[in-house]
């Protein structure tokens, strides 16, 4: 028990309430730093020696916790490239140099080389641990490959053969195969061809038989051919010489008979097999209309936006009004979030006792899902830090009182000569 | 749960009636503007373990597609039969006196003038109104075929606008549609688009009868209303080329889209909305009909008058003749020249017959009170002919009635067209006003919703107020 280890002991207090101080401080002043994670400072006391009568008086050890795991508040931004991860996860990100840190800091913008860089400049990571690179310039087609036409094929078009119920031709010509020399309707769909140039295709309709009962004369059944004709009204092929021809069948009710085929192959003109779903289509009333039409494929043409799915998708948006999928963001997980190491730009880099870090995709179960076009603020709560900053204030000072006495004392034994 | 997520949570309140307010505001901006479509917040809100918070994902457009859709139908079924109506209105503009009408009556005073010169065939000067009631006969049947000829040429004209501005719109949607899709596909807000895009398809179906068909991400598809592609991804080419001169029996060209004929005489599909259908019904159809019979009675003219060969069957033109040549037979009529004094002609080969030639002659007397053959033109002038059934009138009846029939005729049309209109346009206003109930702005609810609003904007601010006093407390706490 000594006078110096008073002093000792009430610096040692000053240090400490100084440390929390100094946390206290870079959370004040961090309150607004997207994905910042306060710190919290806690003490513990070493004891001196001694015992029995007297006492040794020991000093006080302060320990700063970041705390990682707890989620900050969400600000609503309108950039789609503001991430932001509920729940458990850490964006992957990437320095200049190559080293690898994880983040909670969401702002990410697009910079001129397509890549994702937030605020502290660390490069967004996707899967396979390569930087999420957009193509800004480079443009992308597709062509067309499959698509769906449904129409309405007015039921009273006058059939060039007759059929009654046994089968049995009752007036007209037998159909015979190849392309007849009229049609009946005609309708265009817009198609892209290997080279993302748009190729309009006609879809025309031949109606070829009706099948009626002979006694009652009701119908029982029409056959409609359907073919691809080009700009030039020839016949387009499939893919080498089949015939770009299907038979629809349709039973007396104007729908679709389940025997009939649904899907119409043909070869779009320097472009790729299209295969058209046909099974919308029905015969009825008396007039010819289109009730559905959707063809893929798109022209050449630049990104223009991206989107973010909460499962991490990064779609492209194309000028030609396309989407593509381009990447698909990994996030990581730790053991213990809370023992990684902070380093400058509110990124972490993993140690020995935060774990190695799991990977996986938003929404994943025990990862958080993400949003997009918000960024999670920092979790400091202002209100608390000034109480502590308080605390700390006061403690300090009695902290100053303790070594003051003890200064005194000194300077009473120092007088005693 | 702390101070500062209190905070957050009452300043995302703040942002969200900011949001909500500027979203009304529009709306209120746009009260008076038809072809805007009311916009409604949509506010979301997400728990998080340290509060929670509210914010404006969107404004979602209020539409109805099935009241805009029946709106653009009756629109341009109610254009169709407006302008169709308008057109047979503009024969006829002063409201009293039916197109035809001045040749029934010439018809009727070269009977009268007829008769009287029969009565008193010596008289040269009863002869002479023969002559003069004949070229006034001829004149009237000639402009009024110009009349018929120049409302065709004004139809095709109007088509070919029709067309011009429709291949102006679609080209215009083509760039608008493709915004909405790439703007959808982004997550923007493209209402202001859609409705401008909703304005285009409101003048689109003016020009011609559509279907609009959705698409993914917001696009469209249009059809004719006969099933014809108009746009798809692309637009496509709607063509049309004006007619040099549509005299009677002249065929009007037909406007295709798409390589389909939509429009004109033998459209393979065609469109039954919009000007197009109007002007096509006027030009090919009625104006057609009204040219038939002014040729059927300019045939009929030169049959009643013609000459027999005396001892023979042989027949030639007579007081009426056509000039040589092609084209419609009204522009050839004339009165012919051997019996025209103004032509050198004499009046007297009418009573006397001759007008071909000696051989022609019946008063071989040259008796002054010869009348027969007079007599004989009044009675083939009343009597019962056959007309050509395209005429559309009754096909037997004599020349006089025929003319009548053809004034009660177009009465008849032009009646049935100015009901037809009526009706159209009273069905499209009120699906209009229908339309705009649903999805125009009521200032009554925006206002309601603008306190709203405010009340919660004003709570909002006061729980701000609040936590900031806590604040202040706080750090007054602090020395």
């Amino acid at each position: 028990m000594g006078l110096y280890g008073i002093m000792n002991t009430s610096v040692s207090g000053m240090n400490a309430q100084s440390n929390k101080l100094s946390t206290v401080a870079d959370n004040i002043s961090n309150a607004n730093t997207v994905g910042y994670k306060r710190y919290k400072t806690s003490f513990s006391s070493l004891v001196g020696s001694g015992g029995g009568s007297g006492h040794e008086s020991g000093i006080v050890n302060t320990s700063v916790v970041q705390t990682v795991r707890q989620q900050g508040a969400f600000n609503f931004t309108s950039r789609g490239t503001d991430l932001a991860i509920n729940g458990n996860g850490f964006f992957q990100v990437e320095d200049s140099d190559g080293g690898q840190y994880y983040t909670r800091a969401g702002d990410f913008v697009l910079d001129k080389n397509g890549q994702m860089i937030n605020s502290g400049g660390y490069k967004l990571l996707s899967q396979g641990g390569s930087p999420v690179a957009v193509d800004l310039n480079t443009p992308v087609w597709q062509a067309s490959t499959q698509g769906e036409l449904g129409v309405n094929l007015a039921s009273n078009t006058v059939a060039p053969a007759i059929f009654d119920e046994t089968g049995l031709l009752v007036s007209g010509t037998a159909p015979t195969t190849g392309l007849p020399a009229g049609y009946d309707y005609k309708t265009s769909i817009s198609t892209f061809d290997q080279n993302g140039n748009a190729v309009k295709v006609d879809v025309v309709y031949t109606k070829v038989s009706e099948t009626k009962h002979s006694v009652t004369g009701d119908i029982l059944g029409s056959e409609w051919l359907v073919e691809a004709v080009d700009e030039s009204g020839t016949q387009i092929p499939a893919t080498g010489t089949a015939p770009g021809v299907v038979s629809l069948k349709f039973s007396g009710d104007g729908k679709l008979d389940p025997s009939s085929p649904t899907d119409f192959v043909f070869k779009v003109p320097n472009g790729e097999d299209v295969t058209l779903d046909l099974s919308k289509t029905v015969t009825a009333g008396e007039k010819f209309s289109v009730n559905k039409v959707d063809v893929d494929g798109y022209q050449p043409s630049t990104i223009q936006s991206i989107r973010v799915e909460s499962d991490g998708r990064v779609y492209g948006v194309y000028g030609s009004s396309a989407e593509k999928l381009l990447d698909q963001i990994q996030i990581v997980n730790f053991s213990n979030p809370d023992g990684l190491q902070a380093k400058s730009g509110n990124v972490y880099a993993a140690t020995d006792a935060s774990g190695d870090p799991a990977v996986g995709f938003p929404g994943d179960s025990g990862f958080g899902s993400l949003y997009s076009g918000a960024v999670e603020g920092s979790n400091v709560d202002l209100a608390a830090e000034l109480t502590e900053m308080v605390q700390a204030q006061r403690t300090y000072s009695a902290n100053t009182k303790v070594f003051n006495a003890s200064s005194e004392l000194l300077q009473e034994l120092n007088n005693l000569r | 749960m702390s101070l500062t997520s209190a905070m957050l949570t009452a300043q995302s309140s703040i942002a969200a009636r900011s949001a909500e307010m500027a979203i009304a505001s529009r709306n209120v901006a746009n009260a008076n503007n038809p072809n805007y479509t009311r916009v409604e917040a949509s506010v979301q809100n997400i728990v998080t373990d340290t509060g929670s918070v509210v914010y404006v994902s969107h404004a979602s457009r209020m539409v109805n597609q099935a009241a805009f859709k029946a709106t653009l139908k009756s629109g341009s079924a109610a254009i169709a039969s407006g302008s169709y109506a308008k057109m047979l209105d503009q024969l006829n503009p002063s409201g009293q006196v039916p197109f035809g009408t001045s040749t029934a009556s010439g018809i009727g005073s070269l009977n009268e003038s007829l008769i009287a010169y029969a009565n008193d065939p010596s008289n040269q000067v009863m002869g002479q109104s023969v002559i003069n009631a004949a070229n006034t006969l001829v004149d009237d049947l000639k402009q009024s075929a110009q009349t018929l000829i120049d409302a065709r040429m004004e139809a095709d004209a109007a088509m070919g606008r029709a067309v011009d501005n429709i291949n102006k719109i679609l080209s215009d949607l083509e760039g608008v549609n493709g915004k909405i899709v790439s703007g959808s596909a982004a997550g923007n807000d493209v209402n202001g688009l859609m409705d401008q895009r909703d304005e285009m398809l409101k003048v689109l179906s003016e020009e011609i009868g559509i279907e609009v068909l959705e698409q993914d991400n917001n696009g469209v598809a249009i059809y004719t209303d006969s099933g014809v592609t108009l746009f798809e991804k692309s637009a496509r080419e709607v063509s049309f080329d004006a007619s040099l001169s549509l005299g009677a029996g002249d065929a009007g060209k037909n406007v295709l889209v798409d390589g389909i004929a939509v429009a004109g005489p033998g459209a393979s599909a065609p469109v039954t909305g919009g000007a197009i259908a109007g002007y096509a019904r006027g030009r090919d159809e009625a104006l057609v009909t009204m040219q038939m019979q002014l040729e059927e009675t300019a045939k009929a003219l030169v049959e009643v008058f013609q000459e027999t060969e005396a001892g023979t069957t042989n027949t030639a033109d007579g007081l009426f003749t056509f000039d040589l040549g092609s084209g419609d037979l009204v522009s050839r009529l004339k009165v012919h020249d051997a019996v025209d004094p103004a032509k050198g002609g004499d009046i007297k080969l009418l009573r006397d017959g001759g007008i071909n030639g000696a051989a022609y002659k019946h008063n071989t007397t040259d008796s002054v009170g010869y009348s027969e053959l007079l007599r004989g033109y009044e009675t083939a002038l009343n009597s019962d002919r056959t007309f050509d059934p395209a005429a559309a009138v009754n096909t037997n009846s004599t020349l006089a009635d025929f003319a009548a029939n053809t004034v009660s005729w177009f009465s008849a049309e032009r009646k049935m067209a100015a009901e037809n209109s009526t009706l159209d346009a009273s069905a499209f206003s009120s699906n209009a006003q229908m339309l705009s109930n649903d999805t125009g702005v009521n200032i009554d609810t925006e206002m309601q919703r603008l306190l709203t609003i405010e009340t919660a904007y004003s709570a909002s601010a006061r729980l701000m107020t609040a936590v900031d006093k806590m604040f202040q407390e706080l750090l007054g706490a602090v020395r």
